[in-house]
């Protein structure tokens, strides 16, 4: 057998002295540090170190036990680098990410590891101060390399194998793993003492009250005879043992596009009382089903304003967004026009145009100047007298009018009151057919149309009955236009008419 | 989504190919559209003095004077409207803020909510009708009071009133159906009649089927 030595295998660690790497070896072993944890805290932070027969080699060399062999657990990393780190918990990963049955190019993995291992790695960085000044006293703390980062420099390449899938640093697929540790809230609870205006026992939250952010700020801010005095230095070997859930997630896919509706009882969302539905469908769900094939969780629609169930939504039609949720098949965002088609084949009353992919960035635009734009509509409405061409010109050479707005009525039980002024951009009446005649009329959005023309007991003033001294109804309105350029318009769009 | 999103329209119109509805049939008006209309007649025991209130199915209730008030049935001239219910009471003061419309005045159903004074020098208290939060009070009857009497179901209105939501099917109950007040209505009219009033009740039944 050759002579194994620590020269031979060129680490780079923090001290260069292959005496000085022994001893801070042989102290990490003495306090049950497994090979992964000795080699981070000797200062190795290149991946390619990270393997198997290094790691195997430099244990022969410290002769250390195998703490999974011995069933000794790590107090650096509660086992994390040296009991999860084999085939069968690959295999295990492998399995789920099977059985959750995902379509995807490349993942990125995320571990989240017990907040007591940054407790334990300070213990064990004074407990080195203490030992080897001379190496770590010159050595910033995050200097040591992280268990997440060992974890995925020495899993990393063997998952990618297993999964047949490319690891990445950013993947719209994540697979995470959490890792939990049933002492390690206890562990902290000391801080509460030394530090007791950051963890302030809160009624509300007290799950949320050891945060990574805090612990961290708190540990390394906290002077040492401190800490020393409330948490054991070196940190103890645990006796618990640490479990891990595993789960995947597939980033949000974001849609936008344009929606018209041709029916007067579709709501734009699913109209539910008491759980009883009082619409059959809803804009939403005519849209969304057609997105069945992402094989989402959950989906998000918003759309820039909203119409009553009533309201036809014609012309360019409203921007929309829908957020796909975990999608579990991904290739159709390649078939975005795809997706449009089945849409505007499997719904009658819902014809979308301009979808397209977007990214999260994008979302702004549709919330953005919501209340500056405006909007265009045709009213059917009725007058008590058959207008005269006098009234009709009257009306029509209006410009722009600014009108008060109290809330109306039908909203009123859950809106604030307040008088609102908007502003009317232009209006005509351009046909009239007896008592009825069709308004046309452009104003700033969140004006209330069919208050406007009857007035919601004199609360909407001036009206177009007050404008024509003549009662007015309005018998149907359609929205004609909603003035957003965002989405951009998709030229092959002819498919809408 | 909230009720007042499934506004259905004016259901039993049909149009044709240009949008235009194939009859020249008039809607029904906005008022018979959202609300149902209750009760209160002889107020506080003063013969005659009946209310009307109005309920949308969001309770919101619009308080205003019955068609056979006296206001209306004598067609009184009115002067003004004061709103000073009671020392230290004034419902102009009333300021409602958020959805919640805090800081509103509570009303019983025999709180005033304002006076209605006529310019032969009577005088009549406008009472809230049931119990909620006073959401709205109508300034515009300060600057054209007629408007009482002539369009006591648009811009003449008195006040809106929200009840609670666990409270509305009580109140309402406390109030007359429109059936009910018609029946009570007819009954008053007949006992004048007895009373050799012949033509003053005559005029009220002309003006109630308005």
């Amino acid at each position: 057998m050759a002579e194994l030595s620590l020269s031979k295998m060129q680490f780079e660690f923090f001290t260069t002295s292959d005496e000085l790497a022994l001893e801070i070896s042989q102290a990490l072993v003495s306090i049950n540090c497994c090979t992964w944890c000795i080699l981070r805290f000797l200062g190795e932070k290149r991946p390619c170190m990270y393997v198997n027969e290094t790691v195997n080699e430099l244990r022969q060399l410290l002769n250390a036990k195998d703490n999974t062999v011995d069933c000794v657990i790590c107090p650096g990393c509660l086992g994390i680098l040296h009991k999860y780190n084999a085939s069968d918990f690959l295999q295990e990963i492998k399995s789920v990410v099977k059985k959750e049955d995902y379509e995807f190019i490349d993942y990125q993995c995320s571990l989240i590891v017990p907040v007591c291992t940054i407790l334990r790695q300070h213990s064990i960085y004074l407990f080195l101060q203490e030992k080897h000044g001379s190496v770590y006293c010159k050595i910033p703390e995050e200097e040591i390399s992280s268990i997440k980062d060992v974890w995925k420099w020495f899993c990393g390449p063997s998952l990618s194998k297993q999964l047949n899938s490319e690891f990445k640093q950013k993947s719209p697929f994540e697979i995470s793993l959490i890792f939990k540790y049933e002492d390690s809230e206890k562990e902290c609870y000391f801080l509460l003492e030394t530090n007791p205006n950051e963890f302030q026992r809160r009624k509300k939250s007290p799950f949320d009250l050891f945060t990574r952010a805090a612990v961290f700020k708190a540990v390394t801010t906290l002077p040492d005879d401190v800490f020393k005095k409330n948490y054991q230095t070196p940190c103890l070997t645990p006796v618990k043992t640490i479990d891990c859930d595993i789960s995947c997630n597939f980033d949000a896919i974001f849609i936008a596009g344009r929606y018209l509706k041709f029916s007067r009882t579709l709501s734009q969302t699913p109209w539910i009382i008491d759980g009883v539905r009082k619409t059959k469908s809803s804009v939403e769900e005519e849209i969304c089903s057609a997105m069945s094939i992402f094989k989402a969780t959950d989906f998000k629609f918003s759309s820039s304003g909203r119409e009553d169930v009533d309201v036809r939504m014609l012309g360019n039609g409203r921007p929309f967004i829908v957020e796909i949720l975990d999608a579990h098949r991904c290739h159709a965002v390649n078939e975005i026009s795809a997706v449009q088609e089945l849409i505007n084949e499997t719904s009658d009353v819902v014809k979308v145009r301009d979808l397209q992919l977007i990214t999260r960035e994008d979302i702004h635009n549709l919330k953005e100047g919501e209340l500056e734009k405006s909007k265009c509509y045709m009213a059917l409405c009725w007058s008590s007298s058959t207008l005269t061409p006098e009234n009709i010109q009257l009306i029509n050479q209006l410009k722009t009018i600014e009108i008060q707005q109290k809330t109306p009525l039908r909203v009123l039980h859950r809106r604030s009151q307040a008088v609102r002024s908007r502003m009317i951009y232009d209006i005509s009446i351009k046909e009239t057919k007896e008592n009825y005649f069709k308004l046309y009329i452009s104003t700033q959005a969140g004006t209330y149309i069919k208050e406007f023309v009857h007035g919601d007991f004199g609360r909407t003033v001036p009206n177009l009955s007050s404008l024509l001294n003549v009662d007015c109804d309005i018998l149907t309105l359609d929205v004609q236009g909603v003035e957003l350029k965002w989405p951009p318009q998709l030229d092959n769009d002819m498919d809408t008419k | 989504m909230e009720e007042e999103d499934f506004d259905n329209g004016i259901p039993g119109f049909e149009f044709d190919e240009n949008d235009w509805p194939t009859t020249n049939e008039r809607p029904p008006p906005f008022v018979d559209r959202y609300f149902s209309r209750f009760y209160k007649t002889d107020m506080n025991g003063k013969i005659g003095e009946d209310h009307c209130v109005l309920c949308h199915s969001n309770k919101i209730c619009i308080v205003t004077l019955a068609k056979s008030h006296p206001v209306i049935t004598e067609k009184k001239v009115i002067s003004s409207i004061n709103f000073q219910v009671a020392d230290g009471i004034n419902r102009l003061d009333n300021k409602v803020s958020g959805k919640g419309k805090r800081g509103a005045q509570w009303v019983k159903p025999n709180s005033a909510l304002c006076r209605i004074i006529c310019e032969d020098g009577s005088q009549y208290t406008v009472c809230a009708c049931v119990r909620g939060m006073l959401v709205e009070i109508n300034e515009t009857i300060l600057t054209s009071p007629n408007f009482i009497a002539e369009k006591p179901e648009d811009a003449g209105f008195v006040a809106i009133i929200l009840i609670k939501k666990n409270e509305y099917e009580r109140e309402k109950k406390a109030l007359l159906s429109e059936e009910k007040y018609k029946e009570i209505v007819n009954n008053r009219s007949s006992t004048v009649d007895k009373s050799s009033n012949a033509e003053e009740s005559n005029k009220t039944e002309q003006t109630l089927q308005l």
